[in-house]
């Protein structure tokens, strides 16, 4: 076999085709020089018990030589994870399920000498377009590596993200740690640009650079290196897209990694009538990856309550479930920016402020929260409604109609969307309350932000809500019960003396920010999974 | 009507509104009768944003005038059901069997329908409804749709033109089929939630949820829409202890969203071996089988959950060894079959004899059971692995799953575990059937000595679980 025949591999047609092959060109030296070095690493990991020198005169005399010699091994030690590894040296691509499993099966039923044939043969009709040919790689075994990889390539910073650069930006300076993302054509974990790593470890900073001004993610000549975890911990701080989950999957079940993620809820299951489906669908594909991860760090005990019930479900396949713990997120107040602060008593009405803060969805429970506005203005209190957040669903439509309608009565309601963050800290420090009756929530981030802000709440009674409301400064009910919410409301409205106590409460609340987050995230996640392993 | 069911007496107003002016301080702050009134007066079960909606319209504005308003809406030109008049089921057990009736499927779900409904037929006061063709409520099934729920024997007929909504209420719903279709599963859930009726279903598996690797596009959401609209029902019978397992799992998810769940109860389905005549043997036997080589059949569409590639793995590893015997895939084509299929063809091409055959009958079906020397099922995921409990119960030992319904079902003996997830073992396991004659006997033996379950005890078992107030028959 000849190095060219070794490059072209993914492209070769069928030797049982009725015409005259095309021949494909031949791979350029870069690419040949790369599977070089990428078939060199491997065997330098898997071949390190045979003498000195050996793995160099293979490679002397190869690439194909040393292909044929890591496959020969691979099939002769049944070991996974090795396959795994020779799979990614050859392919530059982590394998799908099906694709691992199909080359595990063909060798299990070649002669030796037909062993590496029999591999090219199931790559070629994998179908799998193989964008990285021309990548070195780098196997990591002494550090954990995550993959960020969206909060890599995007500016979007909302709940995941904020989470994913909060701790890294933490992690980085005190643990080794390797950060990748996905390369060209979704093959491979790569290592990041420096922009990329600015923009997941350096974000404060970042977004402070004005946009003309920021240079391009992947400057022109970035010849990325795949990042290769083996035999070490693998973290998935994000909800991977819905291209990884096959190969992510494929990674927990094969390659001998250990898998940690955060878990944030199960919102797309658990809650599906109030969701987009194809939401519902793209977290089920996901959860093929928790179905074989070993650890989970959820961020709050209800959450961790649900990915229990999964691993649970899950067990009735045979398959070990995952070790779920809780470590409830960092509350970090909002803050103006460089927005002039409004002045204290300028313009400002007299009656009561009851805030609201998220988007306009059917979890969220608007509509609850203006029946027993209305409720309690038809009984004559006074007090105004704002409602800060975005919203795109149908469900908005209702709450805007309702809106309308309530404050063609002549009530105190106003709806505020893309409202930016001077406006939200102004809302909290004019408020009197805030409400959010949500049905279901990983963390209730607005509760959490509220209280800090030393304004109490009304919150649901169940889930993470309640492990918050636990800590002081709220009053708790059944979402599902408007006349709950409404006595909490005119409770909240009406007595001073319990007012003054929750706000009391709220503001002694003790502190819990990033930086507790990050320790005992890699303490309960990491740690336990690298004691694991070394 | 309603106003009959709400206040025990039709005291005939002679108007609408005489009817209303009743009927609205009887029903006032009940949910119940509340969510019967919206049925009723609309003529259309309610969803539950419009139920909220209605309910807050009588909370904020009295009784009267939310009642009013629905009579309004209802009497558009354009309402959905303006002309369907309504039945209130206060004293029958409806049966939801929507599918079924419809269906020209006979898969494992459709069987269980239709063998547990046979059973019930003898309870006079089992109802089998159907929904109208844009879902909006439950109707009685018309004669040729009872036929097919029972029968399958007429599928996909044209729908009644007239039909009565049938509003179940201080009754049992009972729905022993998975729902998919969104407004069906958004109009049961609200049902479940506030018509205070008893709910159950039978629970078959949750693989769209917990394999969701193994399923085609779109059936994962359409499956967690399913389960939303079981949140809040009353019971869940699941058909093994497996899939009570997935089922409490998904129990769990939702304490998140602050909903207790069902009550789940495993109860295992039956496995009845059915008679095939002499002829009918015969005819089989010519077309399943090829020379004297012992046959060994693996029953199942193909699709990865099923893992028919890793059977083809440990086939040819057996053949290139110098085993001998024959191997016949009975199944339809399910999702992603094609790298089934390429390895078919190309063992086929080898000269193996190894044959797959679809859509067969049950006389060729039982036959191939009782020709196996060995059946092989290593199927990744089931809620209840039926090729499992036919093959034991013709007496035919099985190489399979060494968990979940798999095992649960070949408990009693007559089988053979491995690791469906190592090729080798399932190897090691079909050459264990294949050449060990004492072990094979002795799974034989234990495969003839289980006990026979039938369907009329699960039938049974299933009656009282859901209807537990009911008398035997």
């Amino acid at each position: 076999m000849t190095d060219s025949r070794l490059g072209a591999a993914s492209v070769a047609p069928s030797a049982s085709a009725p015409f005259d092959a095309v021949t494909p060109p031949p791979p350029s030296p870069a690419t040949t020089a790369a599977l070089g070095q990428r078939l060199g690493a491997a065997a330098a990991v898997l071949l390190a018990g045979h003498p000195a020198g050996h793995v160099d005169d293979l490679l002397a005399r190869g690439n194909g030589v040393l292909a044929d010699a890591l496959v020969r091994h691979v099939q002769q030690t049944k070991v996974d994870s090795e396959l795994w590894l020779v799979l990614v040296a050859l392919t530059a691509a982590f394998p799908d399920v099906e694709f691992f499993l199909g080359v595990r099966r063909s060798l299990g039923v070649t002669a030796p000498e037909f062993a590496l044939s029999s591999v090219f043969e199931t790559i070629q009709q994998s179908y799998r377009p193989l964008k990285c040919l021309d990548s070195e790689l780098e196997i990591v075994t002494d550090r954990p590596v995550a993959d960020v990889d969206f909060c890599a390539k995007y500016d979007h910073n909302t709940g995941i993200q904020r989470v994913v650069r909060e701790t890294f930006s933490r992690w980085i300076g005190d643990h080794e740690l390797e950060l990748a993302c996905w390369s060209a054509g979704d093959n491979a974990l790569r290592e990041l640009s420096p922009v990329e790593r600015r923009r997941v470890v350096d974000w404060d900073a970042w977004k402070q650079t004005p946009p003309a001004s920021r240079p391009t993610s992947t400057p022109p000549g970035f010849r990325p290196r795949l990042v290769v975890p083996y035999a070490t911990t693998v973290l998935l701080p994000e909800v991977a897209r819905d291209g990884y989950w096959s190969a992510l999957s494929s990674l927990a079940q094969f390659s001998g990694n250990r898998v940690g993620l955060i878990g944030y809820d199960t919102i797309p299951i658990a809650s599906a009538d109030l969701i987009a489906e194809n939401e519902s669908e793209k977290f089920a594909k996901y959860l093929s990856i928790v179905k074989n991860a070993d650890r989970v760090a959820a961020i709050s005990a209800s959450a961790a309550d649900e990915f229990r019930g999964f691993a649970r479900a899950a067990s009735a396949q045979g398959i070990p479930p995952a070790t779920v713990v809780s470590v409830p997120l960092a509350v970090q107040t909002p803050t103006r920016g460089t927005a002039p602060a409004r002045r204290a008593g300028q313009g400002r009405p007299a009656s009561k402020l009851v805030l609201m803060v998220g988007n306009q969805e059917p979890r969220k429970n608007n509509l609850a929260v203006l029946f027993a506005a209305e409720t309690l203005w038809r009984e004559g209190l006074d007090f105004r409604l704002r409602m800060i957040g975005g919203g795109s669903s149908e469900y908005t439509r209702f709450v805007d109609r309702e809106v309308k309608r309530l404050a063609r009565a002549g009530h105190a309601v106003e709806l505020l969307r893309g409202a930016p963050d001077s406006v939200l800290v102004d809302s909290y420090a004019e408020a009197h309350c805030t409400v959010f009756p949500s049905t279901h929530e990983g963390f209730g981030l607005p509760v959490a932000e509220s209280l800090a802000m030393g304004v109490p709440s009304i919150t649901t009674d169940y889930g993470s809500t309640l492990e918050i409301a636990e800590g002081g400064g709220c009053l708790t009910v059944d979402p599902r019960d408007d006349r709950q919410l409404v006595a909490a409301l005119r409770s909240m409205l009406t007595e001073p003396g319990v007012h003054e106590r929750l706000v009391a409460e709220a503001e002694a609340r003790p502190p819990r920010d990033w930086n507790d987050y990050a320790a005992e995230l890699w303490h309960d996640l990491v740690d336990p999974l690298e004691r694991d392993l070394r | 009507m309603l106003s009959k069911t709400v206040l025990g007496r039709d005291s005939q107003p002679g108007s609408v509104d005489g009817y209303l002016a009743l009927l609205a301080p009887a029903v006032e702050g009940d949910t119940n009768l509340l969510w019967l009134s919206h049925a009723a007066i609309a003529a259309v079960f309610p969803r539950h944003d419009e139920f909220e909606r209605f309910r807050r319209d009588q909370a904020l504005n009295g009784a009267l005038p939310a009642l009013a308003a629905l009579v309004a809406a209802a009497k558009r030109p354009f309402a959905p059901n303006r002309g369907v008049g309504i039945r209130i089921a206060t004293d029958t057990i409806v049966v939801d069997v929507h599918h079924t009736a419809r269906t020209g499927l006979a898969t494992g779900i459709q069987r269980v329908v239709r063998q547990t409904i046979l059973q019930w037929q003898g309870r006079a006061e089992v109802e089998l409804v159907g929904w109208d063709a844009n879902f909006t409520g439950l109707r009685h099934l018309s004669a040729p749709e009872r036929q097919n729920a029972l029968h399958g024997s007429v599928p996909r007929i044209t729908r009644p033109r007239d039909w009565v909504l049938t509003i179940p209420f201080g009754t049992t719903y009972i729905l022993p089929e998975l729902a998919l279709e969104r407004g069906r599963t958004d109009r049961i859930s609200c049902l479940a939630e506030f018509s205070g009726n008893r709910t159950t279903v039978i629970g078959f598996d949750c693989v769209p949820l917990t394999s969701s690797e193994t399923v085609g596009a779109g059936m994962s959401a359409a499956f967690a829409n399913n389960l939303a609209g079981l949140a809040h029902f009353d019971r869940i019978s699941t058909i093994s202890g497996a899939a009570a397992t997935e089922y409490r799992g998904w129990r769990q998810m939702l304490s998140g969203a602050g909903i207790t769940g069902p009550e789940i109860e495993p109860l295992l389905l039956p496995s009845v071996a059915e008679d095939v005549s002499a002829a009918d043997f015969e005819l089989a036997r010519t077309r399943l089988l090829t020379g004297d080589d012992p046959l060994v059949v693996c029953v199942g569409s193909h699709e990865p959950r099923k893992n028919h590639l890793a059977v083809l793995y440990a086939a040819e590893r057996l053949w290139r060894e110098g085993v001998r015997f024959q191997l016949v895939f009975i199944g339809g084509n399910g999702w992603n079959g094609d790298a089934f299929r390429r390895q078919l063809e190309r063992l086929q091409g080898e000269g193996r004899p190894v044959k797959a055959i679809s859509a067969v009958s049950d006389s060729l079906l039982w036959s191939a059971y009782r020709l196996s020397y060995v059946t092989v099922f290593p199927s990744l995921n089931e809620g209840f692995g039926l090729p499992v409990g036919e093959s034991l119960s013709a007496g035919t030992p099985v190489v399979t799953s060494d968990f979940g319904s798999m095992k649960e079902i070949a408990s009693g003996g007559g089988a053979i575990f491995v690791d469906p997830r190592d090729d080798d073992d399932v190897y090691r396991g079909m050459r264990a059937g294949l050449t060990d004659p004492e072990l094979h006997a002795r799974l034989s033996a234990e495969a003839a000595a289980l006990p026979a379950r039938g369907w009329s005890e699960y039938a049974d078992a299933l009656w009282q679980y859901f209807v537990p107030t009911s008398q035997p028959v």
